[in-house]
């Protein structure tokens, strides 16, 4: 598929060399730009750590695709963040098996610790927390991503001591 | 039937204990639909490509351990399909009430209220109730994606028409999808607007009321508008509309009336919204007279007797002083009784429907059209393997025909465009030739390879190579349809640009079972038939020539009075003439030429000296405040008339709303005027004004009211 690192003049870019540079590197994976979609988004997030409107727009660019099929990707996959995110991202399952095994509780439980509501971030900038659909492990239900690793079989007790580890 | 002939098979199945056959892929929905039997959708639209995304649709097939959805599903021999039982009934009724979980059921406040699918079905097929009782999903509203499409998220069903034909049909990927499961909305890229020349087509195609006309928003209620069958007045494609207006006395709206050869169901935003203009209150109501200098209202007698008696001393002075222009924006019956009244009782062949200059190619053009070379269709992009755009910009020339386009190119057919600059289409191209304006005829011999892609390289810019291709391609193709902007045609080259697709043609059909047809480009509505009525310098109606002894003969024998044979003037003449104080008489209908960008000082000047000018037009223009009458003219949507499309194709228009103030059909007002000049005229409907026109024109020879019908008709020679 044809990948242009045409830039729009007169824009300061916001992704790097090395992300663009690895985007063209993933799209060799496929047949269709449309299919690079996602794991340039990862790379974009990666690297700015959410995707402004802007990192969407220089994705399409690189892709050959119109901002809007990229930008509506980006917005339906929870994990991808369109603002900008704390330090520690932690994600609550709270579909079917988890909710019966007390995700609601666990989520309570986590508000009250930060002090914040799903989808919000702690004003020191170092949590955000996030209400997800399935994380696919419902073997250990209840159970959170936090940042990128898997924590199940949660307890209230559980849930404070990762949270002590991530510094709270 | 076709399917038989292609050896494509027919499938038997049972609908509700009814057998029907039809081809093989068939829609369980399209089979139900030749029986009569309605399946609710929402989701399906077919100009759109099937989702099975609302599930209303779904029906029961016997041996399925599920139902299925019948927009989605194909049929199969001997499948047996029920849409009318308790359980189907059930289903229709539960995704009825998923559906309106979130809608604000606010129809009493709703544009579409009276003519909503969601509502019909919800009447017919609905709950009566719903079991509901949380709290419904809010949003802003309305949203304005543009200036001209609103968006009411909260009524939406999220059926994506919008969003599929944003993507399959105009392309431009505007729509989308947001955020996802409960919290989904459609929305352009976060801070666009909804920027397409086709947005209004989504307001048709939404089966709510959630995406609303900012033009039409609380004008009127379904049952106050009764609409007419009419042209769509704002370009050369002729897309047939329906103009609701309401209570008679206001256009609303215009809406697509499908016409599958000529705008495939849709319309462009240029076309659809502007429809407010018959409404203006800025309208001409009232004939005007120069009275102490000054244009003064008066009784419609006074001033027909006053341009009566103006054009008779004018007359008398010579048949070179007077002279009239016709509009593209007239009907062929008003523009046919114009140069009817100069040919008869004024004596004068001076008659045109523009001030341009006109190059040699306008009688290059007439003769082309005499013979009947332009052949070409607006359809014929469905079957064309090759398509040549040569010098318009289609997108905005012919709006609609900037879709058939894409959709030709969607299946596969190579568009070679050739366009000074890179426009939208140009990018859909296989081929696109920019090429240094003037060098038409030179490109055109490079594609025909009779000379080499080097020479052609040499004289256009194009590179060698990308002219090189071409060649090939024509050879190849079955079919090609070339697109030739007629301004080129018009253009001092024309001649040789005939000349040019002539031989174009010769290298394009030269296999066999190979042809080449050919369409000319008129942006403007009704060009073609202003010149087709002999609104030509030097050409009588239907392109015969001034002196000509056999058509005047027959024209003599309809009109009971010679046709004039006094040399005639070209606009550009006559305005020449004008500005050297030599023209004592013109008669303008439809025409505002003094307003043009350019080179409208010019023409004011030499206007205001004409001895005696006469405007006939619905708003005080720029040129009608020069004249020393003015005239009242109907807007095309209080009368009835025809119109020709840039593929030559006839289509009626109809009055939809009574006419305002005092205005008369242009055709009335010329029928008065020659009245009082002492012809007999007797035409009490435009239909009769259209079968002298037939006996006249030859290419009209075989139309009349009732053969053009809804979908209209081309002419033709011979």
């Amino acid at each position: 598929m044809g990948v242009t690192q045409a830039q729009q003049p007169g824009k300061a870019r916001l992704l790097s060399e090395a992300t663009r540079e690895n985007i063209s590197r993933i799209a060799l994976n496929y047949d269709s730009a449309q299919s690079v979609v996602m794991p340039a988004l990862y790379a974009a997030q990666e690297q700015l750590g959410y995707l402004p409107d802007q990192a969407i727009v220089e994705v399409a660019e690189i892709l050959q695709l119109p901002p809007s099929e990229v930008g509506a990707v980006a917005s339906f996959y929870t994990m991808y963040f369109r603002r900008p995110v704390g330090q520690h991202i932690i994600s609550v399952c709270e579909t079917l098996s988890c909710a019966l095994r007390g995700a609601e509780g666990i989520m309570e439980h986590v508000r009250r610790k930060l002090n914040i509501k799903a989808g919000e971030t702690t004003a020191d900038g170092k949590f955000s927390l996030n209400s997800v659909e399935c994380l696919g492990a419902c073997d250990m239900a209840p159970v959170a991503m936090i940042d990128g690793e898997y924590y199940g079989n949660l307890t209230e007790e559980k849930v404070d001591e990762i949270l002590m580890g991530l510094g709270l | 039937m076709i399917g038989e002939e292609s050896g494509e098979t027919q499938v038997t199945l049972t609908i509700d204990d009814r057998q029907v056959t039809v081809p093989n892929g068939t829609l369980i929905l399209k089979a139900a639909e030749q029986l009569g039997i309605e399946i609710p959708v929402f989701c399906y639209h077919d100009k759109l490509k099937s989702i099975g995304a609302c599930r209303m649709c779904i029906v029961d097939v016997e041996g399925l351990p599920k139902p299925v959805p019948s927009c989605a599903t194909e049929v199969k021999e001997g499948m047996v399909v029920r849409t009318r039982t308790p359980e189907v009934a059930k289903m229709w009724e539960g995704v009825l009430e998923f559906l309106l979980v979130n809608h604000p059921l606010d129809c009493p406040v709703c544009d579409r209220g009276g003519e909503c699918p969601l509502q019909d079905n919800t009447f017919k097929y609905g709950p009566r109730d719903s079991r509901f009782t949380g709290e419904k999903r809010h949003f802003a509203k309305p949203v304005p994606l543009s200036a001209l499409v609103l968006l009411d998220r909260e009524r939406c069903i999220m059926c994506t028409r919008c969003v599929r034909f944003c993507q399959e049909i105009s392309g431009d990927e505007q729509l989308k999808i947001w955020d996802r499961g409960h919290g989904e909305y459609i929305d352009t890229f976060p801070g666009q607007t909804f920027d397409s020349n086709f947005s209004g087509n989504t307001i048709e195609l939404c089966p709510v009321g959630a995406l609303l006309s900012s033009v039409f928003r609380f004008r009127a209620r379904p049952w106050e508008m009764k609409g007419a069958a009419s042209i769509c007045p704002h370009c050369g494609v002729g897309c047939n509309i329906r103009v609701d207006a309401r209570n008679n006395r206001e256009v609303v709206r215009f809406l697509s009336r499908e016409n599958a050869e000529v705008d495939d169901g849709w319309l462009c935003d240029r076309g659809r919204f502007d429809s407010d203009f018959p409404n203006s209150g800025a309208r001409l109501t009232k004939p005007l007279a120069r009275k102490n200098g000054e244009l003064t209202p008066v009784e419609w007698d006074e001033a027909l007797d006053l341009v009566a008696e103006g054009l008779r001393r004018a007359a008398e002075a010579g048949p070179d002083q007077v002279g009239g222009l016709g509009s593209p924006w007239r009907t062929n019956e008003e523009n046919y009784l114009l140069q009817k009244l100069f040919r008869t009782a004024l004596g004068s062949n001076s008659l045109d429907f523009t001030f341009d200059g006109r190059g040699g190619g306008s009688d290059a053009i007439a003769e082309a059209f005499r013979e009947g070379f332009f052949d070409g269709s607006i359809s014929d992009t469905t079957t064309a393997n090759v398509i040549f755009v040569l010098g318009s910009d289609i997108s905005i020339d012919l709006p609609v025909v900037d879709l058939w386009l894409k959709k030709a190119v969607g299946r596969g057919a190579k568009l070679i465009y050739a366009y000074p600059t890179a426009v939208e289409l140009a990018q859909h191209s296989q081929l696109f030739l920019p090429y240094a304006p003037g060098s038409e005829v030179e490109l055109i011999e490079g594609l025909a390879a009779s000379i080499s892609a080097e020479e052609a390289a040499a004289h256009t810019g194009v590179p060698a190579e990308l002219i090189a291709k071409a060649p090939q391609a024509l050879m190849d193709a079955r079919q090609t349809l070339v697109f030739v902007s007629g301004r080129l045609l018009e253009d001092e080259i024309g001649h040789r640009l005939l000349d040019a697709l002539r031989r174009l043609r010769r290298a394009a059909a030269s296999g066999e079972g190979q042809e080449m047809l050919v369409c000319a480009v008129f942006p403007d509505t009704n060009t073609q038939g202003a010149m087709d009525m002999g609104l030509l310098p030097g050409r009588y109606p239907g392109y015969r020539r001034i002196g000509d002894e056999l058509a005047m003969q027959t024209i003599e024998r309809t009109w009971l009075t010679q046709p004039a044979s006094a040399p005639p003037m070209s606009g550009e003449q006559m305005l020449a003439a004008a500005a050297e104080g030599r023209m004592q008489a013109m008669y303008i209908m439809g025409l505002d030429p003094v307003s043009r960008p350019v080179g409208g000082e010019e023409i004011a000047e030499a206007l205001s000296k004409v001895g005696f000018l006469v405007v006939a037009d619905t708003f005080l223009t720029k040129t009608a405040e020069l004249a020393h009458v003015v005239l009242p003219s109907c807007t095309f949507a209080e009368k009835d008339g025809t119109l020709t499309n840039t593929e030559r194709r006839v289509q009626r228009i109809r009055p939809a709303m009574r006419i305002a103030g005092e205005c008369r059909p242009d055709w009335v007002i010329l029928s008065e005027i020659a009245r009082r000049l002492g012809m007999e005229w007797s035409y009490g409907k435009a239909e009769d004004v259209f079968e002298e026109i037939a006996r006249v024109t030859p290419q009209y020879a075989w139309l009349d009211y009732e053969s053009i019908g809804e979908k209209g008709l081309q002419w033709r020679t011979g």
